[in-house]
């Protein structure tokens, strides 16, 4: 409260207006038609008052046939204005009754359409700037009064319920009208009228049931006042609440502070809860990389870099050789070739699959419309997801990286090679000159070793020992280099859905943006 | 009694009828629901009442109190009664259970539930009774009493526009039974609308009723009574014997005597055994003409269900179609299976030494074929059992992608209409995929796989010499076959749609090896025809989750016919009462 009188002309709602209206458009079509029109109501109902200014406060005298407003309100003015019958019900046309020489008050009443005005000249005990307006009723065979009757309890500042020991527990009125003011406490007043009828102690026990009703509705705040119209009784104190009211001036704004609350409530009431973390789209992108089979493109260019790094680090000698042996059935081999470029592209079923469970995860505690719209906007992302995964896994291109130590341990390999074949060589010529008898120089020696036979044990374990590291630098590098492929592909795939799921993070967004729309409107 | 046997027909076709009503559960009615089930319930209620006479129909004449809260229907009773039998008072509704008031003598209809069955008795002599109301059933109190005439019995009534619903379902269940309405409203309550939808139902049904106009000032007696004439015969087309009541002090919670004087005349009038018949044969007739109509408007009620049974079901057809459709698409697209599989069985099936074994399986099977065999059969059987456990695990899930793609669509639609709305709210299971699902789709791929085998079995077993065929080339053929069948685009095989050409060349000639060309194609249709009509079986299994639900909902497709036919029934067999 201290808040609305800070802000006395009604800034203060301005944004809460806004947001409400943001929230009224983002959840068209995804409430009940009615719950949306009832908050549209209420941002075009508080525009409209608040257009009219603060001069005026405009009370209702509202309750069934037969309660005594039309009565009341002839004691509140002094005169007889309006219809007083005994036959129900009586007053079909809303009369006002205007306090003062108040500024806007004809505009304010024309909105309202009221048309039957009346002004009292002498001085009434009310304070100016208080329009006392008397209702038809909401409970009779005619229909129409009805009508005026929910008209105007929407628009005007302040309800005054005119009630009567037998109609304050009426049904209809309880649950067709004060059930959904809950918000409004500080803006509703209660008369229990015809207390004459009572004797003292009824009277008691009368207020105090209504009491409980009330509280009962939330509305435990609401002032009741016991009054006879017809006597007097007790309306010095309801004309002293009501001068209260046109004193502070903040009714209207009050009024529509509850109005924007129960707004907001009714639309969160439709509302889920929202996801808690941000899109994530990771799921996804494993599940697409996995349709478009990344994982066996990333193994089958790790073969090919194996067998190209078999290839280039042959040694010289069984390169020569491999042209003379022959190969083995091409059908025999796996070969990444092999891949047919159309069978890349993930199934369709998959990837509708993999984004119905998004959004099935990220709708989990939100209500069915946003649900489905969810699916929807997810379902509708598997075309351009699967184009985009297309072009994300064409623009990879992935050829087995030339390594700067495949030459040198070819070399090496080739001067092992060659090592071994000279001690052998010259073995055998040792061997073969012994044999013939040939005179032969002792073949020099290296550490007390011959070197021919040096020769052969370092030619061949360096044959050896190069080829076991060779193997071990290739499954290194052909890991080294699967992974590259695959985080190349991921890195594409995650591109792809980011962008395709797009529209879907839209949707969370705006959902995120509702949530706090509405919990700007309540201020 | 020989009564009874004369309206036992028309007692057993009420019965029938009530049956069949009873039948109407108005489950697809979404917001309408409430409403349907009320006016059903009226009917039922009816229909109950109507028995209950007929059965006994010398039974006292039930004359209900009803209308709207403190309009002094106890006082009034109180002052008929000449005792303070009902309680009274200020605050507003008061009285909460019913109380019936009957000469001693006729007390014994009341003690059984003959009449007001759905009412548990509370006998209590004396003064005011509090029941305790916390109970569901409602409570009657049963007062006996010598000032009520001979063959009448006055129920005192909870009101039916207070914030109590209780209060409001008691009456109208009250209301339903009685066989008199006395009617109370205030003079300043007589124009509510609430009370007038009360008189006009019983205008229509031409219930017997009085109207009481009480808490009238002296003054305004006439010129009341005189409006509220009008405005019944306008708003409720009734013109009823209408008593008012003038205001006066209440003491011991009655009024003086004089006050319900001509209401305690007409009483005395309905007690007598002619009025008593007419008036019981004149509701009971009412209730009778109207029931047709009664019937006819749940009929179309029963009719609209259907239509949203349509609209519901239709929406599991289309759904269940599609998928079907999706199936052959995926299979036809070639992507059913990794790449891979295929690649890996083909050159298995190239390298393997497979093809010189089933050469050689034609010939006699000579020691060479046997130990190669025995050589081969270890790789043989784990390199099939990946290739066989890889395609099931691709079909499987592609299977149950599918499935739980047709939930979410069925769900999706569903939610947007009411009445699915509903059943998906009271059956939340259908939004969650089955817990079996993947079992079952597993479970299904692995038979299709058995079925394979055994058509490679039949087949090859006219081809070639049963005795040498060898359960070894049965399965490599089986596996080639399925997948062959999966690694077809469009109905071309793989290797004719291009599809790993240097590979699949392997497999192909594998087969052709076997089967020759003709019968490959026949297994391969064969083969994919199976797979097709056990997607569809897995698909009816799931399209049965909901269209069990619905079918629990849903009226059943004769009811229409049963009620017309057991509401003309009654009418044939009511002129019994005559
Ligand atoms: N002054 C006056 N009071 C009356 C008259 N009739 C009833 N009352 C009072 O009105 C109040 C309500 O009367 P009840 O008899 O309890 O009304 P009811 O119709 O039974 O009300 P529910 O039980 O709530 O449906 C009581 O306090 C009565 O004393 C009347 O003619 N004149
Ligand atoms: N006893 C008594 N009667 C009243 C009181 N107020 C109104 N009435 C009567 O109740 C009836 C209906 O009054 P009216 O003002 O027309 O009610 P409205 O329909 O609410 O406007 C009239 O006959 C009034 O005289 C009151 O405080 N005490
Ligand atoms: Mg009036
Ligand atoms: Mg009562």
């Amino acid at each position: 409260m201290s808040e609305l009188s800070r802000n006395k002309n009604g800034q203060g709602l301005a944004p809460r207006l806004h947001a409400l209206e943001r929230a009224v458009d983002a959840s068209r079509g995804m409430m009940p038609d009615e719950v949306v029109d009832r908050a549209a109501g209420v941002r075009t109902n508080a525009g409209e008052r608040l257009a009219r200014g603060d001069a005026a406060v405009v009370v209702a005298l509202a309750g069934g046939t037969g309660s005594g407003k039309s009565t009341l309100f002839n004691s509140l003015a002094g005169d007889d204005v309006a219809d007083v019958g005994v036959r129900r019900p009586t007053t079909t046309d809303p009369v006002a009754l205007v306090v003062g020489d108040i500024e806007g008050a004809d505009s304010l009443l024309d909105w309202l359409e009221v048309r039957k005005r009346f002004t009292p000249e002498r001085k009434i005990g009310l304070e100016t700037g208080l329009i006392v307006l008397d209702l038809p009723d909401h409970d009779s065979i005619r229909t129409d009064h009805k009508e005026t009757v929910d008209k105007l309890v929407r628009r005007v500042d302040v309800l005054l319920w005119v009630l009567d020991p037998q109609k304050y527990a009426q049904g209809l009125l309880h649950r067709g009208y004060l059930k959904d003011l809950r918000q409004h406490a500080e803006v509703q007043l209660v008369a229990l009228n015809k207390v004459d009828e009572l004797v003292p102690a009824e009277r008691e026990a009368c207020v105090t049931d209504l009491r409980r009703i009330l509280a009962s509705e939330g509305l435990g705040k609401v002032p009741i006042y016991p009054i006879s119209a017809t006597e007097g009784t007790g309306l010095g104190q309801l004309r002293s609440a009501l001068t209260e009211l046109a004193d502070r001036r903040t009714a209207s704004m009050q009024r529509i502070d509850g109005d924007l609350r129960k707004a907001a409530d009714d639309l969160a009431a439709h509302l889920g809860l929202p996801p808690e973390k941000p899109l994530d789209p990771d799921p996804l992108v494993e599940v697409v990389g996995n349709a478009a089979r990344v994982d066996d493109r990333a193994g089958a260019e790790a073969y090919r870099y194996t067998v190209a790094a078999r290839r280039a680090t042959r040694p010289p000698m069984l390169r020569a050789l491999s042209g003379i042996v022959r190969r083995r059935d091409p059908a025999s081999t796996f070969s990444p070739e092999d891949f047919d470029p159309e069978a890349r592209d993930p199934s369709p079923v998959a990837v509708q699959h993999a984004l119905q469970e998004l959004s099935v995860r990220y709708g989990r505690g939100l209500t069915r419309p946003w649900r489905s719209r969810l699916r929807e906007v997810a379902l509708n992302a598997s075309e351009p997801l699967q184009k985009l995964t297309s072009d994300a896994l064409a623009r990879v291109t992935a050829t087995p990286p030339r390594r700067s130590w495949w030459r040198p341990l070819s070399l090496a390999w080739g001067v092992f090679e060659l090592i071994a074949l000279i001690g052998i060589a010259w073995l055998l010529v040792l061997v073969a000159s012994t044999y013939l008898g040939l005179p032969a120089s002792d073949p020099p020696s290296v550490g007390g070793m011959s070197l021919p036979i040096v020769l052969t044990v370092v030619g061949i374990v360096g044959w050896v020992v190069t080829r076991l590291v060779r193997e071990r630098l290739i499954a290194v590098g052909a890991k080294r280099y699967g992974q590259w492929v695959r985080r190349a592909y991921h890195t594409e795939i995650a591109e792809a859905v980011k962008e395709a799921i797009a529209p879907l993070a839209v949707e969370i967004a705006a959902y995120q943006r509702l949530v706090e729309d509405l919990r700007a409107v309540v201020g | 009694m020989d009564e009874a046997t004369d309206t036992a027909p028309l007692v057993t076709a009420l019965r029938d009828l009530r049956h069949v009503i009873s039948a109407c559960s108005f489950s697809l009615s979404a917001d309408k629901a409430d409403e349907r089930r009320a006016e059903r319930d009226h009917l039922r209620r009816e229909i109950d009442g109507l028995i209950a006479r007929i059965s006994s129909l010398g039974s006292p004449l039930l004359v209900v109190v009803g209308g709207v809260t403190g309009s002094g229907k106890s006082t009034i009773v109180n002052t008929l009664v000449g005792r303070a039998v009902s309680r009274t008072g200020v605050i507003r509704p008061t009285t909460e259970s019913p109380v019936l008031i009957v000469h001693p003598v006729d007390a014994h209809w009341f003690t059984d539930d003959r009449v007001l069955a759905e009412f548990v008795r509370v006998e209590r002599e004396g003064r005011k009774t509090t029941v305790d109301t916390d109970d569901e059933t409602a409570r009657l109190q049963l007062i006996r009493d010598e000032d009520i005439p001979l063959g009448l019995a006055l129920v005192d009534a909870p009101d039916i526009d207070s914030l109590s619903v209780r209060n409001r379902a008691i009456a109208d269940a009250l209301l339903d039974a009685a066989d008199v309405w006395l009617w109370c409203t205030s003079a300043a309550k007589y124009a509510d609308q609430e009370s007038m939808r009360y008189l006009a139902r019983a205008g229509a049904r031409r219930t017997a009723l009085a109207v009481a106009l009480t808490r009238v000032d002296l003054e305004h007696v006439d010129e009341l009574a005189g409006d509220f004439r009008e405005k019944l015969a306008e708003r409720a087309s009734i013109e009823p014997e209408l008593f008012t009541v003038e205001t006066a002090r209440v003491i011991d919670e009655r009024l003086p005597r004089p006050a319900v004087g001509s209401i305690e005349r007409w009483l005395r009038e309905l007690s007598g055994p002619l009025v008593r018949r007419s008036r019981r044969r004149q509701t009971m007739e009412g209730a009778l003409d109207i029931m047709s109509a009664d019937v006819a408007g749940l009929i179309a009620w029963v009719a609209d269900e259907t239509g949203t049974l349509g609209v519901l079901s239709d929406v599991i057809n289309r759904t269940i179609a599609q998928s079907r459709h999706d199936f052959g698409n995926a299979l036809d697209d070639g992507r059913a299976m990794r790449d891979e599989v295929l690649l890996r069985w083909n050159r298995f099936a190239g390298t393997s030494g497979m093809l010189a074994l089933v050469e050689r399986a034609g010939e006699r099977a000579s020691a060479w074929a046997r130990s190669l065999m025995g050589a081969l059969s270890g790789e043989r059987a784990e390199e099939e059992e990946q290739v066989r456990e890889a395609v099931a695990i691709d079909v499987a899930s592609l299977a149950t992608q599918l499935l739980d793609l047709a939930s979410g669509r069925i769900v999706t639609e569903w939610g947007t209409i009411p009445a699915g709305k509903e059943l998906l709210e009271a059956n939340p299971e259908l939004a969650e995929a089955p817990p079996d699902l993947e079992v079952r789709t597993r479970k299904t791929v692995d038979e299709w796989q058995s079925t394979v085998v055994r058509l490679v079995e039949t087949k090859g077993a006219k081809r070639r010499l049963r005795a040498r065929w060898l359960t070894a080339v049965i399965n490599a053929t089986a596996t080639g076959a399925i997948i062959a069948t999966l690694a077809q685009t469009g109905g071309l095989t793989g290797a004719e749609a291009g599809i790993a050409t240097a590979a699949g060349a392997a497999n192909q000639a594998l087969l052709t090896r076997v089967l020759g060309a003709a019968n490959m194609r026949w297994l391969i249709s064969s083969a994919r025809a199976d797979l097709e009509r056990r997607f569809t079986e897995l698909l009816a299994v799931h399209r049965r989750r909901f269209t069990e639900v619905l079918a629990a909902a849903a009226p059943s497709p004769k009811l229409i016919a049963q009620l017309e036919e057991r509401a003309d029934a009654v009418q044939k067999v009511r002129s019994c009462l005559n």
